[in-house]
């Protein structure tokens, strides 16, 4: 007596691969869809501010280190005060509404509520000083940010991005008084002479880990 | 992807839109980032037709694929992390660095003693506390209690605001109704006020008290602390004629002579005294020389367990110890005037005749060099006695010199409060204003102080807690932290320092000065203007020098006379001696309780501190509780067992505490540690322990004979964090004798080989760059834990509780073992032996992970990554040391806002089910290391980073640095032929290593049993 | 197999009785798996489904509430989780020992035993399998250990044995799974001829994958047997060998042993052959298989016990000379310390049940009473746990510095997960016991006396069936 049609003669067969396909979809899907590279890069949060930096670094061309001061000194991204702002504020488009927010804080003494763009994964201690010391430019992990209206997350920042520079940083080393030139290319001295170069980033765990 | 490739992309695609583009990737195919801009509701018809021209697919097709990568992106561009929001400053302080620590400089008094410190705070938020290298009473090291004072500081259970009989009140209404009262009390010039103060080294304090005074002249002051050093001090008063403090100088003394004294423990000024005392006992090499120390003693105190030679006697025989010693003295021909007739005769049953004999000897041999020290339990008279020696064996101006007290009419401890109380029961208080102290609590039981408290009309207490004062004053306010405030402090050698505030008071809060300056009537009563006052008044002039005297810590100038030249009284002395008449010794079968000074709570003060209840007990290892300490000897005659609780009784008065047994107790000696058993302590002090209070009396407040013990027939469990005190003879902490040094100088590594044999794997090159290690000194240190807390205060080490702590889950980082040698359990040898992780090159630890979350740094650390870690547990167990800890639970859960505030932001606070270890303090470590990138150097310098363990270290047993460094206090350390690795056999080649210690035996003394 | 040789057990006596034959047998196992189930069999089920919801409860509160919520601590890092695993996977190797080892030295006797230890290996395996999981402090994690590609470019770390134990383990167990598989194909196809109504033949038919039995099928499913059989005889040493790694490889005294592995592989066997005997007479009551699973089946197995049961002894004394013998002052108070430091009653009821008590099988009046035998099964059973209870804890709260010595109690959470999983293993035996034949008929078959061990013999055999089920359709 014929209980099954003998089409499912095949069925373990494409059950076995189908599973097999199956979990390596899977396992590649999520580590290439659901790593940094896709689910980080391209934030453009909104900002309470409507602050162009394509306009101030960009066309302005303000240095990076007029608002981001200390950035050399301290780990800290240095996101600048609200004095900082009124510096210019206080004379330029003193009354534009774009800017509204910021007069409100320096009368109030209310601080800025700035949504946070560029995030180093957990218990990572990322330090700004020391890479801008090492001659790393902005631009390697911020991107064109002369070129962005809102501020995107240009780069993963994944432990995996961060190790491809600390094991080879040559391509992202710059001399020191360019680090915050955005269009920076090395003539090809230059470049040989950073290939030489013995700087190098901390590989083992508690370089970053702590 | 960046953005150019997206553009290119795309372009590429609108430029050719017939022939088929080949494509990298499938980000090229769709953009994710745009998907997620449609996702997010952006043009959704653009992104459509530009990708179908793109690569030119049925419809059917490349809506699935683009619709699956759509939602995905999606999914994830929209809601991503939640967001997190930055708050800049608005108007940013000048000096403000965010993320990088700033450091200032103030001081504490701890315990009768100043000590200097430097503060690191981030962003005003004071984090970490380490010792004044300017400071000649820190020297840079700190004590536990100065460690752990900034957990007090951020306590959430202190007096938030002002209460009035217990109901919520407010500043204004209290300076409202505190200025008419004073205004009141002005008319009648100050009668009915007293005002109980503790015994203070602030100049200002003295100031603004001596205003009072003036100012309203029948007004009384009373000082009252528990544990006082008074009788030192009433001796100076007696040897001198005037109030004085006796300043040693353990640097210079060849032989050390210490009765019922904790000089390297709990008594005032031990960080000083342990930094001088190994000074004089370092060894260099076999061929240098050491001190001796000699102790006599009831209990074994951290001091005792250092000594070369030690003693059990009671108490109360102490005196006659001292001065049979000073009748050998004279008889060899120590000149001792008056005194010396007056300790003719002395009884000397139950002391050994060596002790006598050979002591005194050694002590005659070593004239001038030598050092006599009476522990503040000792009564005037043998403090005096021991000046008088002093300055007999010529140790005067070299060993020991005498200074002029801050506040010298500092009245006496006992007496003051006994004058007080009386007062009070006669009704001629009628304002009672209470600065610090907690005297319902820990005031002479006979005195009811929390009784005579309730009849004053109108008490006012200021106090950092609701206690068990100040819940039962009118009035309770907010007692300013030191850490919170402005204030000056002068140590008892005359250094000046002021206290500037590392914070903005958390509950608001007043200074003594501050309420003095009220009383007296000062308009500007404010404690930075009552400080720069003083500092003007004693010639600190300008802003320049106030300035530098804040940046320095330390004034330039010393203050205070010494009054080394004075002569002393002979009469008096040998009067007060006689006074003091021969105790007979205790009758067999009878007891006497020593109330001693808890070695970490103090007197009670420390009470609600976690860290300081966590930290197991220096001699005892027992956490988060007391017990009465019997002789094992004496527990067996009254069959005791550790853990049955017991009644101890004097008179009418008894307390029930848990028995323990511990080796090195004078046989009928009970050892009751003061300090425990708060009730309104906080929530972390509540209830623990117990409280022996009610024993003392003003009669006998340090030390009573004829106690009875009766054992209750129940049990009590204490949490104890070593529960094995042999080494089961294994070369773990390695000891010799002088002389055995001197014939084998390598001992310890004979003891202790190291396997020569190289490794089956290829060795990393440990030869450049900065290898960091450790040495610790097993000969200086003396065991007293500073070291652990500083750890626990800078890695953000978690406490878990008594009940952790009995399963064996404490967590602490650096622990430090203690064993006992030798097979008489009255009569122990004690070997201190700090371990934390040792940073095997070879670690066992780190081949058994299986997600490699430890493994090795090039600079030779081993590093643990506790965002790896997936908590097997596997290199715990396989840790021969057992350094490593494991989260079981979540231990940082639901910690106080304000408590948060201490966290070190370097270092991440570990989540359960991680390992946690130390470091090396890595955060430093790689601090140091940008520093010196910033400023474009390649290397660390040595002085660049130390551990917190080895900066908190008084007597500098600790070192840590770069070995490749020839320079480094690490490297030249390591060539002492006393280093040797712990465990050395199984090959694990540690970077911590160890220095033997030494002892040095009187050789006249064949043993040091008693 | 080789078609000549006569069916005869060791000592010319046929290992089934005469009256049996292939009817009967297919008869005799089959109603099991047709007939209501016994109370007996209601009661183990009900029993093991309350423990295995223990086991949920305590598994749900571990995780929720972390690793504390068992008595680990400091220096007893690993207590029951780990002990738990073991005894398990030792537990877990009678199964292939007698399908592949026996089947490959041609013993005829495993035959009526090898399915019921494969299924109970396969168990086993599982519940082992639950304690590697959940005794990590975080457990959400655990996908780290395996080595899958990751944005932040780290692989597991290779050198851990913890991590060879990963692959060994699960290894064996697909193996396992594998083999036992196949062996049931023809005995599904047996129950789907057998089958009344449509679900049964459904469902046995699609379990059969289509199994008519025809010559082909003999052969490949012969070839594909004795490969996997080949396939599976080296993981029985290596999964134990490599469990034993975890301990061999560190460095605490009492572990870093050389005799780990053949010790630890004789354990499991001995273990192994003590659960089955256990199963076995279990069911042989229950279910009246007296005929099928004969006495001398249950000899030669008590044969095996006092075989490995006296190997473990040898290794018992080996570990304490070598203790002595290398004057390593750690390593020999470890084991001083196992026989009279606190756990000393652990370590000797490790030695009576395990040492001392298969002794009693050198007799053949207790080889061959059941109750005797029942009660030894048991008694190694605990024993064994024990050893890995010994050689985990008691090495571990006494090693190299006196200081941190400690000692380990178990919380009510220990209990449950250890319980828990018993739970689970009965749970899913009963199912086993009720839904698919607990003997491999064929093999039974090909034993008995006469019988053409070829597949040409079974082969009509089936066909016969076929033909019959056709009949009764």
């Amino acid at each position: 007596m014929q209980i099954f049609p003998r089409s499912l003669n095949y069925l373990p067969l494409v059950a076995a691969v189908g599973v097999a396909l199956l979990g390596g979809g899977v396992t590649f899907g999520i580590w290439y869809y659901f790593s940094p590279k896709n689910t980080q890069t391209g934030y453009a949060p909104e900002q309470p501010v409507p602050y162009s930096h394509k306009l101030h670094a960009g066309e302005l061309g303000i240095d990076c280190r007029y608002c981001h001061a200390n950035i050399e000194r301290s780990q800290e991204a240095m996101i600048p005060p609200t004095q900082a702002c009124m510096g210019c504020h206080a004379i330029v488009k003193k009354d534009s509404p774009k800017l509204a927010a910021i007069r409100g804080s320096w009368a109030g003494g209310t601080p800025v509520e700035w949504v946070r763009v560029h995030r180093v994964a957990d218990y990572a201690y990322f330090d700004h000083s020391v890479h801008l010391a090492a001659g790393v430019g902005c631009v390697s992990c911020h991107g064109r940010v002369d070129q962005m209206d809102v501020v995107r997350q240009d780069q993963p920042l994944s432990m995996g991005w961060c190790l491809e520079c600390h094991r080879d940083p040559t391509p992202n080393l710059r001399p020191k008084d360019q680090i915050t030139n955005m269009t920076w290319t090395p003539t090809a001295e230059q470049a040989a002479q950073f290939a030489q170069a013995t700087v190098k980033g901390p590989e083992h765990c508690s370089g970053c880990h702590r | 992807m960046s953005s150019e490739e997206n553009t290119t992309g795309m372009t590429r695609t609108t430029r050719t839109t017939t022939d088929r583009v080949a494509w990298r990737s499938l980000e090229e195919k769709v953009d994710p980032s745009r998907l997620k801009d449609e996702a997010c509701g952006s043009d959704v018809v653009k992104q459509h037709v530009g990708a179908e021209e793109l690569f030119q697919l049925n419809r059917r097709k490349f809506l699935t694929l683009s619709g699956a990568i759509g939602t995905l992106a999606s999914v994830e561009g929209c809601i991503r992390r939640p967001v997190e929001n930055i708050l800049p400053y608005t108007d940013m302080p000048e000096y403000v660095n965010p993320g990088v620590p700033s450091h200032y400089a103030t001081a504490v008094s701890e315990g009768g003693e100043v000590l200097g410190i430097v503060s690191t705070s981030y962003e005003g938020r004071p984090t970490k506390l380490e010792g004044n290298p300017e400071h000649p009473t820190s020297r840079g090291a700190t004590s536990m209690w100065v460690q752990s004072s900034i957990l007090d500081l951020y306590d959430h259970e202190r007096l938030r605001g002002p209460r009035q009989n217990g109901a919520p009140s407010d500043f204004a209404s209290f300076d409202k109704f505190f200025s008419e009262k004073i205004a009141t009390l002005k008319q009648k010039g100050g009668a009915g006020l007293y005002i109980l103060t503790q015994p203070t080294f602030s100049p200002t304090y003295v100031r603004t008290r001596q205003l009072v005074v003036d100012r309203l002249p029948s007004s009384r002051i009373a000082v009252y602390t528990p544990v006082p050093n008074s009788n030192a001090r009433e001796a100076a008063r007696l040897a001198l004629g005037v109030p004085a403090h006796a300043i040693y100088d353990y640097s210079r003394a060849k032989v050390v002579l210490a009765l019922d004294s904790d000089f390297l423990g709990t008594d005032p000024g031990s960080t000083l005294s342990s930094r001088q005392f190994a000074n004089a006992r370092e060894m260099e090499s076999a061929a240098g020389s050491m001190n001796r120390l000699y102790s006599v003693e009831p209990t074994l105190s951290v001091t005792g367990s250092n000594a070369d030679h030690r003693l059990r006697l009671p108490a109360q025989d102490i005196a006659r110890y001292a001065r049979a010693l000073a009748a050998e003295l004279t008889s060899l021909g120590v000149e001792l005037g008056q005194v010396g007739s007056s300790v003719k005769g002395a009884q000397t049953e139950g002391i050994p005749e060596q002790w006598i004999k050979s002591v005194a000897r050694d002590l005659y041999k070593n004239r001038g060099q030598c050092l006599i020290v009476a522990g503040p339990r000792q009564p005037v008279a043998v403090h005096a006695l021991t000046y008088a020696l002093n300055r007999a064996l010529g140790n005067s101006g070299k060993t020991v010199t005498f200074t002029e007290p801050v506040d010298a009419q500092e009245p006496e401890n006992f007496d003051s409060l006994k004058t007080l109380v009386s007062m009070i029961n006669a009704g001629r208080v009628d304002t009672l204003v209470i600065l610090g102290g907690n005297p319902v609590y820990d005031a002479p039981a006979d005195l009811n102080f929390a009784e005579a408290l309730k009849k004053v009309p109108t008490s006012i207490t200021f106090s950092a807690y609701s206690d068990e004062t100040a819940s039962l004053s009118t009035w309770q306010i907010p007692r300013a932290h030191e850490l919170e405030s402005w204030g000056d402090q002068q140590s008892t050698r005359g250094d000046y320092s002021v206290q500037q505030p590392l914070i903005a008071p958390l509950w608001g809060g007043r200074t003594d000065a501050e309420v003095l300056a009220q009383i007296a009537g000062e308009p500007n009563w404010r404690a930075y203007d009552l400080v720069k006052t003083t500092v003007e008044t004693r010639g600190i002039k300008g802003e320049v020098a106030w300035r530098k005297l804040l940046h320095k810590g330390i004034s330039d100038t010393r203050f205070g006379a010494v009054l080394g030249s004075t002569p002393l009284r002979d009469a008096e002395i040998a009067a007060a001696v006689q006074r003091l008449g021969s105790v007979a010794p205790l009758p067999a079968n009878t007891f006497e309780a020593v109330f001693t000074v808890d070695n970490k709570i103090l007197d009670g003060r420390y009470a609600n501190n976690s860290w300081l209840q966590e930290l197991p007990d220096p001699i005892t290892r027992i956490t988060w509780d007391n017990a009465a300490l019997f002789s094992p000897t004496t527990a067996k005659q009254l069959e005791i067992k550790n853990g049955d609780m017991v009644r101890i009784k004097h008179g009418d008065r008894a307390i029930d505490i848990v028995a323990w047994l511990q080796p090195g107790t004078a046989a009928q000696s009970i050892i009751l540690p003061l300090g425990w058993g708060r009730k309104q302590a906080g929530t972390v002090g509540n209830n623990k322990g117990f409280n022996v209070y009610p024993l003392r009396t003003l009669a006998a407040p340090h030390f009573i004979s004829g106690v009875t013990v009766e054992k209750l027939n129940k049990k009590y469990a204490l949490a104890q964090t070593q529960e094995h005190d042999s080494m089961e003879g294994r070369p773990l902490a390695i000891d010799a004798t002088l002389a055995e040094y001197k014939n084998t100088p390598n001992f310890p590594e004979y003891k202790s080989p190291d396997p020569h044999q190289t490794p089956l794997w290829r060795m990393q090159d440990y030869s450049t760059g900065e290898q960091w290690g450790m040495n610790i000194d097993l000969n200086t240190c003396t065991g007293c834990g500073a070291c652990a807390i500083a750890c626990q205060a800078e890695n953000n080490v978690p406490v878990v509780g008594k009940t952790e702590v009995a399963r064996g889950r404490e967590m602490h980082w650096l622990r430090i073992d203690r064993y006992y040698i030798g097979d008489d359990a009255d009569e122990p040898e004690v070997a201190f032996q700090p371990v934390a992780c040792v940073h095997c090159e070879t670690a066992p630890c780190e081949n058994v992970c299986p997600v490699a979350a430890t493994s090795h740094s090039p600079s030779g650390l081993n590093d643990q990554a506790y965002n790896r870690c997936i908590g097997t547990r596997y290199c715990m167990n396989n840790c021969p040391y057992k350094v490593r800890r494991f989260n079981f639970l979540n231990y940082n859960q639901e910690i106080p806002e304000t408590v948060q505030m201490q966290k070190n932001p370097n270092v991440t606070v570990r989540f359960r089910g991680v390992i946690e270890k130390c470091t090396y303090c890595v955060q430093r470590i790689e601090g140091a290391r940008i520093n010196a990138r910033r400023q474009g150097r390649t290397e660390v310098r040595d002085s660049d980073v130390d551990a917190a363990c080895s900066q908190a270290c008084a007597s500098g047993s600790i070192t840590f640095g770069n070995l490749n460094d020839p320079n480094s206090k690490v490297a030249r350390k390591r060539k002492s032929d006393r280093s040797y690795a712990l465990l050395s056999e199984i090959g694990t080649r540690p970077r911590t290593r160890f220095l033997g210690k030494i002892r040095n035996p009187n050789p006249e003394m064949n043993t040091v049993k008693s | 197999m080789s078609a000549d040789a006569p069916i005869k057990e060791i000592g010319e006596t046929p290992l089934v009785p005469a009256h049996v034959d292939h009817a009967f047998i297919s008869n005799e196992v089959s109603r099991v798996t047709e007939q209501r189930a016994p109370i007996g069999w209601w009661l183990v089920f009900g029993t093991a489904l309350i423990a295995l919801g223990a086991l949920g409860l305590s598994v749900g509160w571990l995780v929720w509430n972390g690793i504390g919520s068992w008595g680990n601590n400091s220096p007893v890092a690993w207590a029951w989780d780990i002990t738990n695993f073991v005894w398990w996977i030792g537990i877990g190797h009678a199964g292939t020992l007698i399908s592949a080892v026996l089947f490959l030295f041609r013993q005829k006797w495993r035959t009526s035993i090898n399915r019921f230890s494969e299924a109970m290996t396969i168990f086993a395996v599982i519940c082992a399998l639950l304690y590697p999981t959940i005794h990590v402090g975080r457990i959400w994690l655990l996908y780290w250990c395996f080595p899958i590609p990751n944005q932040m470019s780290m692989w597991p770390n290779f050198k851990s044995p913890l991590l060879w134990d990963v692959f060994a383990v699960s290894t064996y167990f697909t193996v396992s799974l594998l083999f036992w598989y196949v062996g049931l194909l023809p005995d599904f196809a047996t129950l789907r001829d057998r089958a009344k109504d449509v679900l049964r033949k459904r469902l046995y038919g699609a379990f059969a994958l289509g199994w008519r039995g025809s010559n082909r099928h003999w052969r490949n499913y012969e070839r594909a047997y004795l490969i996997l059989a080949a396939l599976s005889t080296p993981l029985v040493l290596s999964v134990h060998s490599v469990v034993s790694f975890d301990f061999a490889t560190s460095v605490m005294p009492g572990w870093h042993t050389t005799i780990f592995p053949p010790y630890f592989v004789a354990g499991a066997v001995f273990s192994g052959f003590a659960m089955v005997s256990t199963l076995m007479i279990l069911c042989r009551q229950v279910y009246g298989l007296k005929d099928i699973m004969t006495m001398k089946h249950l000899e030669m197995m008590n044969k095996i016990m006092l075989v490995t049961g006296s190997l473990v002894g040898y290794a018992y004394s080996m570990e304490f000379f070598i203790a002595w013998y290398s004057g390593n002052e750690y390593e020999r108070y470890c084991f001083i310390n196992r026989a009279t430091g606190p756990y000393w009653w652990a370590y000797w009821t490790m030695i009576t049940c395990n040492v001392v008590s298969p002794q009693f099988f050198w007799f053949k009046r207790f080889r061959t009473s059941i109750p005797v035998m029942f009660a030894l099964s048991i008694t190694i059973n605990i024993g064994m746990w024990f050893e890995r209870f010994v050689i985990i804890v008691t090495s571990l709260h006494r090693d190299y510095l006196p200081s941190s010595w400690g000692s380990f109690s178990p919380t009510i959470i220990d209990i449950g997960c250890y319980v828990g999983s018993i739970g689970l293993f009965f749970t899913l035996f009963s199912l086993f016991l009720r839904w698919i034949p607990m003997v491999a008929m064929f093999e039974v078959k090909a034993a008995l006396p006469g019988a053409q061990p070829s597949h040409h013999g079974a082969h009509e055999e089936h066909d016969s069936h076929a033909a019959l089920a056709v009949k009764e359709a």
